[in-house]
């Protein structure tokens, strides 16, 4: 093995990890070519890594942890707790009234409509807001199409189509999880501008939803691609959500 | 700044970080009660220190904090015990119920498995191992920000991290790694 090797096959974990820069990472590659060793340490290291990201245990603060934290911080005045609750907290509150309200009426719409459309927009408008009131929004955060599809990959029964958006305002920042209904499903979480964009998508029978519809302030939109139902909730209003459906589309348009 | 000015820096900076403080907390302490505590220690002094935060990135700001109270609170909390099988184990392995919808039954149960081999071989790691690569792997940290974290010259950050990697293929089956 010459010296210049013996760097190469040194620098597999940092390329790896994607810390060698552009001008190392190529000259890895090409020692790569010709290295059975690295090829396979490469393999192994993968694996590992993959192992690592899905498998390893990720305990989440519970409510009562994000409580009794919120609740032993200082305070201005401790007598007047109440009159001092920053804006967010109002809101969050607010919020959760209106959760409250739109699962009471979602009970109502049940039995008016078992399964109907109205019961599934209630159900990812109220997934929505738990996610965003406890700041989970994702479960694996990435920017990175190719590292988000894979993290799905059979944790739930539909596959989506992960897209890119970033260029056309709509950056990706990860997904996660959720069970609205019956069953676990894949959740796209996008950023527009400040507002998060949680894209739930499922398998439909029969004639795929489309269209919008706005409940309490917040938007869904409802679109279809490859036989897979998207439904797009976010507090940005319905011209900013339909904006983010044609980029979408444009998107998949684009791809091979 | 004051008392409201912090409060809501607080709730914007640190708060949404929770999980990822917990994350490091629990693997730290090797159960869910002590990192409960940890991290409430934890965000109480980033809440009180918010003001010497000069810019950057605030995350690992946050985790060196965590991991400087979960060291303290170690020392000072528990014997030199080593815990095998952290009990957060099974819990939030993400997703595994759904798996026996998809694969069959035989193949979920390796799966499973091997999800808690590898749980209990990270569990078994030294500490100084251990939390290298769950800055790494769950924290999703760079080699800077994790030599920034744990204190050390990046060189020492890449040979941990080599070191864990090793440790870790040797203890899991040979076919799954």
């Amino acid at each position: 093995m010459t010296p210049a090797t013996l760097i190469a096959c040194e620098s597999l974990e940092a390329y790896v990890d994607g810390e060698l820069s552009a001008a190392e990472s190529a000259a890895f590659d090409k020692h790569m070519v010709g290295c059975a060793t690295c090829q396979q340490q490469i393999e192994r290291q993968l694996r590992l890594r993959a192992l690592l990201r899905t498998d390893l245990a990720r305990p989440t603060a519970s409510d009562a942890l994000r409580h009794r934290i919120l609740s032993s911080l200082p305070q201005d005045q401790p007598e007047s707790n109440v009159v001092n609750l920053p804006r967010r907290q109002w809101l969050a509150m607010a919020a959760a009234a209106s959760v409250a309200a739109i699962l009471a009426s979602g009970a109502t719409l049940y039995v008016l409509h078992p399964g109907s459309e109205d019961e599934w927009q209630e159900a990812i408008l109220a997934s929505h807001l738990r996610a965003t009131l406890s700041g989970h929004v994702i479960d694996v955060a990435s920017s990175d199409r190719h590292t988000v599809k894979p993290w799905f990959g059979g944790k739930t029964k539909v596959a989506p189509i992960v897209l890119d958006l970033a260029d056309a305002g709509f950056p990706l920042i990860g997904g996660r999880l959720d069970i609205p209904q019956k069953d676990a499903l894949p959740v796209l979480v996008y950023k527009a501008g400040r507002h998060v964009v949680s894209v739930f998508v499922r398998a439909t029978e029969g004639a795929p939803p489309s269209g919008s519809t706005t409940i309490n302030g917040f938007s869904i939109l409802s679109w279809s691609e490859d036989g897979l139902a998207y439904s797009a909730v976010s507090d940005a209003d319905s011209a900013e959500l339909q904006a983010f459906q044609r980029a979408f589309a444009a998107a998949r348009r684009a791809l091979p | 700044m004051s008392e409201t000015d912090r409060r809501t820096r607080f709730e914007q900076l640190a708060v949404p970080l929770l999980d990822d403080a917990m994350h490091l907390a629990a693997w730290l302490a090797g159960n869910r009660s002590d990192a409960e505590d940890i991290v409430q220690e934890a965000m109480l002094r980033t809440y009180k220190y918010l003001d010497r935060f000069s810019g950057g990135a605030f995350r690992p700001w946050l985790l060196a904090i965590v991991r400087n109270t979960a060291m303290t609170w170690l020392k000072r909390n528990r014997s030199s015990k080593v815990v095998l099988v952290p009990d957060f184990e099974s819990e939030e392995a993400p997703a595994m119920a759904d798996d026996a919808q998809v694969e069959s039954p035989e193949a979920a149960l390796l799966q499973r498995d091997l999800a808690g081999e590898l749980n209990r071989a990270v569990a078994a790691l030294p500490d100084e191992f251990r939390e290298v690569i769950v800055l790494r792997e769950l924290q999703d940290l760079s080699y800077k920000e994790i030599a920034a974290v744990i204190d050390a010259p990046i060189g020492t950050v890449m040979s941990r991290l080599s070191r864990a990697r090793r440790l870790l293929m040797d203890a899991l089956p040979e076919h799954s790694t």
